[in-house]
Parts: structure tokens; C-alpha cells; sequence
């Protein structure tokens, strides 16, 4: 069709022809426009309705050609048109006219719905002045950009309400962004953080650390994790767990965004768990070190007493005989001196290593008895056993030293488990249980469901240097005993009813507390 | 009681050290009783027998401690030296407190245990002195009518025989009577004598 247009020349003849033509192809444009076009008279009658704008608005073309174009508008638009219809009629001032923009449509079902308009006036060709308004359905585009943002609102509140921190760090390392959480952890407002340069909220110590993670996930491209340490103005210290990764924004660049864990809790008790760790073994070199001078003394001091009084026994028989050798008197009393110097010499290195210093407190032994439970099950992997505490709520405080009693326990549960090696996992359950016997006495027992003991083992239970386990020193028990002995209480095991062992010891109570008790 | 009637058991579990140790009270005139164990020292323990214990602390099943316990549960009261290779304080404390006789750290010298064991015999002996007394008395006492034990108490209470025959009810004579027969049943050469005795037993036992 315009192939026909362009290649006749005008003429009168061809004019008619041309218009005609021409007049074809708008129709053609009119039907086949995927946006609806309407033209109506100055009036607000329509004269032509586009096939997209039935589409649109439900209506036939015949349904409306002919009648205002009121039944398309919303009630407020309607009353508007006609101001602005008229306004541009007197001063020529278009608002509308060439620009487009939003407004609502009616349908003939009565919705309502958001479209686009322009609005352009056609040349008057002698039917008076008409104007076309070239439309479009935007409800769907509309309803889109509305779930955008509520989608958009929501995961912004989501951040922001997250209940770990999160912050947005520009390619500099300034903050961007940092969520309520974050605000909480550091205690402070948000424009103290905004803008700031986060390493300078990190600690001097780590702040080298910090500048090589950001350094990789720059450079890399790679999500990063780390541990540091910040220190808020006028705060404490906190230990977070950062975990960041690249972000590449269209408007500002490549920037690190990342989740901040407040681990300090976590590391403070992980820090009392290992100083309470570290107090214990301190206290079981020296235990160890004390009891081994103790084994030692006693196992050579028996040989040094044989021999002393054997050769004091042979001297007194000798005396009696008529004729000793004076020589052979000095010998033997020489003999016996020796063997007590040598004794002696034990008894001061004994001394030596024995002099530890005894902290006598009064403790609640529950407390106690947690504490130690809890570290030992933190080195303990679940199916290796179960401790079950039994703990009486009455008992009365104890004036003892809680890091050796504490040793004792450890010691006990430890060799609980190890007898429970052979066991089903499912039967390996320690029980700790605290009670008062006795109005002068609390009692612990540490009961087992291993396969118990012989009566052989059992008869050097208390021995030094005697153990069952591969690589045992064989001082546990002994260290145990000195221990509770030190302490004024009894030691002793016994079959566990229903199997294993039960080792037990008491304490004695404050007389005081024993006298309220009676 | 001389050395040689005293029995001295020597419980140690070391064979070595209970048999220098026997050896040596043999030396001397003592009889050793020797025990591996507390098991067999209670096995064959005569409580009624005087001695002594010298008794290790630190033994494999009962220890000496616990063994003391015991004795002093069964009122077994044979004085106990102990000796121990490990003299702690505490230990050295809680003995004598569990009412050891003495505590020796070993190895010791001879003249040291043989002093402490002379002396834990002469306790011994006073003791048993003591508890023989009192069976003496006891059998003295059994021997009196209970009219001759109401004229033992007024005698030991200090009252004339008037106030006495007024309190029974009974004439002068009678009294008089009474009271030689008891000077007679209890071996009493004075009145005095007979106080005494009664006195000595007073705070330790009451006399049905």
C-alpha cells in the first residue's frame, strides 16, 4: 500500500486517489494498533473507537460511537475533562494535549483501572474539531510495580529487623548501610555508623586482619568469613563473626555486604571453660607431681626401713653375744643412720613438692558439681556417654577447696567412661548424684554402668603406679584419695545396683550447719 | 608387765619391714604377733590379752585408719603406734585424733619405736589394771546382801552408823554388824581404803 503512494506522482487526478489511500492506511493503522485510539468532538462525543480500545474497555465500537465519552471516565476524571476540554477550547493551553499521562479509565462492567493517555487534536478537515486520545491498559504493569514494592519494602524490613546484624560497606570500607541489629550490638545511633569507616570500629589488633578480608573479596570476588573484635565508643568489647561477601550495585560500584554474629557470649564462656580447663590441669600436674613424691617416698621408705631395722635388730642380738667386734657395731649402727638420711632426704623433696596452696572456701557443692559436669561433657562426644545429675537442692555449703574436689569428679567421670568403652552406647550413662547422710556430712557418688570391677583390681584401686589403662600413671585414684582425705571426708566404691560401679565420697558440713540441722 | 608377756602385733603389708620389725622387738624380749593385712590382725587379735599394735598406715583393703575406726567401734582398745612411710600432718592429726598412741614416720629409728612401745605397754597395763580392778570390785560387790550394799553406800556417803540405823531402820548393832561383814566382803583394811576403791570406779561405771 504505501509502495502505491510513493510511487505515483500527485496530481488532481491522483489526489482523490492519494486521500483515499491514505485514508486506508490510518484505518489500517486505527484497526491493527495495539493501543486503543478513540477520537472524539470537542463536545466529548466519539466519533471512532479502536478495535484495541473495545478490547480495553469492553465496550463496541457501536455501543459508544455517538455517545460521550463520560461512560469511559471515572467519576472525578469526568468532572475534570470537561474543565480541561473547555479551558483548552477558550485559551488553547493544553495540559494534557502531547505529553501524556496517567489517568482512570471505567470499563463497561463499572472497574476501574490506571492507563495511559495522550491526548493529541487532530486538523480540522471540516467536521469540526476532534481530538485523539491514544491509550493504554497499564493495570498490570501498575499491580507489578506495586508488588515490587511491597516486595521490595518487605525484604528491606526484613533486613532491617533480622535478628543478626547486617551492614553494607562502599569499596572503601565506609559504612552504607547497617541494620537495627548491628545498631543494637554497638549500642549506638545510626548516623554515628553511617558513613564511617568501619575499620575504625575494630580493634588496633585486628584491624590487619579486617584489610586482608576486604582485600579478598574485592580482589577475588570470593564470600570470606573472619572473627574480630570491635570496640565501640565507650562500650565493651565485642567478639562478632563477620561474614561478607561482593555485591555489584549498577550505582555505586562493587560493594561488600555482609552478616555480623555477636559471638562474645560463646567466647567468653569458651574463655572460662579453658581457664577453668587450664586451673584444673594446673592443679593435676601438681597433684600428680605431689603424689608421685608420695608414692615414691612410700615405696622407697619401706626398703629403707627394712634394712634400717634389720641391721638395729642385728646389732641388739649381737650386743648380747660375749665378744662383738667393736667395728662390726659401727657398721651396723652406721647402716641404720644411713638408711634414716636417705629417709630423710625423701621426706624434705616430698615436703617440697607438696606445698600447694590449699583454697578452702565455703562452695555450693551443686554449683561445683555443675560446673565440672558441664566442662567434661563439652570434651565428651555424645555417644561416649551421658551424665545425668542428681543433685539435692537442700544440701548445705561446704568449706572446701572446688578445684581439687572438682579434679576428683573429673577424674571419676573420666575413668566412668573409659570402663564404659565396652558398653552399648545407649547404656553409657554416668550418674552424679549429691545427698546428706548425715547431719555432719554431704556425700557425692559417681556411679557407672560398666562391667565393674574384680575383687583384684578392686584390692589396689588405691595403690600409686598401678593402672589397668595403656598409659595410665596410676595416681588417679590415689590423688582422689588424698584429696577428699585432706578434706576430712571418706572415699570408698561399692557394685553399682543393677551393675557398674559407684565411687562415693563425702564431705563434712560446717558445724554450724550440722548443729541446724539436728 | 615385762616384755616378754606383752603381745605386740606388727601389721604392715611389706613382708620385709613386719619382719625387721619382729626381729627387732624379739631382739629385745618382746613377742611379735605378725599381720600381713588388718583381716588377719582381727583374726588374731585377743582383746583381752595386754600389747600392742604397731600398725601401717597405708594399706592395700583396710587401711590403718579405717582398721582403728573399726577397733574403736568394737571397743577394741589396744594402743596403736603408727608408722608410715608418707608423714603427712594431716594424716599425723587425724590419727592421734582417732585416738592413736603415737605416730612414727618411717623408717625410724629403733630406740625411738622401743620408747613409744614401752610406754603404750604401760598404758596398756594401767588399762588392763584398771578393767581388772573394776571385775574385782564388781565381783566383791556381787557378794554383798542388798541390806549390806545400802550400809556400803552410807559408809561411802560419810554417815555415821547412828544416822544410818535411823535411815533403815534398823538398831546400832545391826548396823555395826553390817558394816564389818562388808569391810570383810570387800578386803577392805580401812574405811578410807574402801572410799578410795569405790571412788576410783565412780566416774568410770555406776554400780547397780
Amino acid at each position: 500500500m504505501t509502495k502505491t503512494t510513493k510511487t505515483r506522482r500527485p496530481g488532481t487526478g491522483g489526489l482523490q486517489q492519494r486521500l483515499r489511500a491514505l485514508e486506508g492506511e490510518l484505518n489500517g493503522i486505527f484497526t491493527a494498533a495495539a493501543q486503543g485510539m478513540i477520537i472524539a468532538d470537542a463536545h466529548g462525543i466519539i466519533r471512532r473507537f479502536n478495535p484495541e480500545a473495545e478490547k480495553i474497555f469492553g465496550y463496541r465500537a457501536d455501543e459508544v460511537v455517538g455517545t460521550s465519552l463520560n461512560c469511559l471516565m471515572t467519576d472525578r476524571d469526568r468532572h475534570q475533562h470537561d474543565t480541561y476540554m473547555q479551558r483548552y477550547l477558550k485559551t488553547g493551553k493544553a495540559h494534557i494535549i502531547g505529553i501524556g499521562r496517567e489517568v482512570y479509565g471505567r470499563r463497561r462492567d463499572g472497574t476501574e483501572f490506571p492507563l495511559y493517555l495522550a491526548v493529541g487534536e487532530l486538523p480540522d478537515t471540516g467536521g469540526g474539531r476532534q481530538f485523539i486520545g491514544i491509550l493504554r491498559d497499564i493495570s498490570k504493569e501498575k499491580a507489578m510495580e506495586a508488588a515490587l514494592r511491597v516486595s521490595e519494602q518487605e525484604l528491606r524490613l526484613m533486613i532491617e529487623n533480622a535478628p543478626i546484624g547486617v551492614i553494607t560497606l562502599d569499596g572503601e570500607g565506609h559504612v552504607q548501610y547497617a541494620n537495627a541489629a548491628l545498631l543494637r550490638m554497638l549500642g549506638v545511633m545510626v548516623d554515628d555508623i553511617e558513613g564511617s569507616s568501619f575499620e575504625s570500629w575494630i580493634i588496633p589488633d585486628d584491624q590487619e586482619l579486617f584489610r586482608q578480608f576486604r582485600q579478598k573479596v574485592l580482589m577475588h570476588r570470593a564470600g570470606s568469613a573472619i572473627e574480630l573484635r570491635l570496640r565501640p565508643p565507650g562500650g565493651e568489647l565485642l567478639h562478632v563473626g563477620l561474614h561478607g561477601g561482593l555485591v555489584d550495585t549498577p550505582l555505586r560500584g562493587p560493594m561488600i555486604t555482609a552478616h555480623v554474629i555477636n559471638r562474645t557470649p560463646q567466647v567468653l564462656a569458651e574463655q572460662e571453660a579453658s581457664a577453668h580447663r587450664e586451673a584444673l590441669a594446673q592443679v593435676d600436674r601438681l597433684n600428680t607431681l605431689g603424689e608421685m613424691a608420695s608414692g615414691i617416698a612410700h615405696e622407697i621408705n619401706q626398703p629403707l626401713t627394712a634394712i634400717a631395722t634389720y641391721a638395729q635388730a642385728i646389732r641388739r642380738m649381737m650386743e648380747q653375744l660375749p665378744a662383738m667386734p667393736p667395728e662390726m657395731h659401727e657398721a651396723l649402727e652406721q647402716m641404720s643412720t644411713q638408711a634414716e638420711r636417705a629417709g630423710e632426704i625423701i621426706h624434705r623433696m616430698r615436703g617440697y613438692v607438696r606445698k600447694r596452696a590449699i583454697a578452702y572456701e565455703a562452695t555450693d557443692l551443686n554449683e561445683c558439681l555443675r560446673s565440672i559436669v558441664k566442662l567434661a561433657m563439652s570434651n565428651v562426644r555424645e555417644n561416649e556417654g551421658h551424665i545425668h545429675l542428681e543433685l539435692n537442692a537442700g544440701l548445705p555449703r561446704v568449706t572446701i577447696d572446688s578445684v581439687q574436689i572438682q579434679q576428683v569428679v573429673m577424674n571419676l567421670i573420666l575413668n566412668a567412661l573409659d570402663a564404659m568403652k565396652m558398653v552399648a552406647p545407649e547404656h553409657r550413662k554416668i550418674v552424679v548424684r549429691t545427698h546428706r547422710p548425715a547431719p555432719d556430712c554431704v556425700q557425692v557418688d559417681v556411679a557407672d554402668r560398666g562391667p565393674g570391677l574384680s575383687s583384684s583390681v578392686a584390692n589396689v584401686l588405691f595403690t600409686p603406679f598401678v593402672t589397668t589403662k595403656a598409659g595410665g600413671m596410676g595416681l588417679g585414684l590415689p590423688i582422689s584419695l588424698s584429696i577428699i582425705t585432706a578434706h576430712g571426708g571418706k572415699f570408698w566404691h561399692a557394685p553399682n545396683p543393677g551393675g557398674g560401679m559407684c565411687f562415693s565420697f563425702t564431705l563434712p558440713v560446717a558445724t554450724e550447719a550440722a548443729d541446724a540441722a539436728l | 608387765m615385762q616384755p616378754s608377756e606383752a603381745v605386740v602385733y606388727v601389721v604392715d603389708d611389706d613382708h620385709s619391714v613386719r619382719q625387721a620389725v619382729c626381729m627387732l622387738l624379739r631382739s629385745v624380749g618382746y613377742r611379735p604377733v605378725p599381720c600381713a593385712t588388718a583381716a588377719e590382725l582381727l583374726d588374731k587379735l585377743q582383746p583381752d590379752a595386754g600389747g600392742c599394735i604397731i600398725l601401717d598406715v597405708r594399706m592395700p583393703g583396710m587401711s590403718g585408719l579405717q582398721l582403728q575406726e573399726h577397733m574403736n567401734q568394737r571397743q577394741l582398745d589396744l594402743p596403736v603406734i603408727f608408722i608410715t612411710g608418707h608423714g603427712d600432718v594431716d594424716m599425723a592429726v587425724m590419727a592421734m585424733k582417732a585416738g592413736a598412741f603415737d605416730f612414727l614416720q618411717k623408717p625410724f629409728k629403733d630406740q625411738a619405736l622401743l620408747d613409744s612401745l614401752e610406754r603404750a605397754l604401760q598404758r596398756d597395763e594401767e588399762r588392763r589394771q584398771r578393767l581388772e580392778g573394776r571385775r574385782r570390785l564388781r565381783e566383791k560387790l556381787a557378794l554383798l546382801t542388798a541390806r549390806e550394799r545400802e550400809v556400803l553406800n552410807g559408809m561411802v556417803a560419810g554417815k555415821a552408823n547412828k544416822v544410818m540405823a535411823l535411815d533403815l531402820g534398823l538398831s546400832e548393832r545391826t548396823v555395826e554388824a553390817h558394816r564389818a561383814r562388808v569391810m570383810e566382803k570387800m578386803q577392805a583394811r580401812s574405811l578410807a581404803e574402801l572410799v578410795h576403791e569405790m571412788a576410783s570406779f565412780d566416774n568410770q561405771e555406776s554400780f547397780p
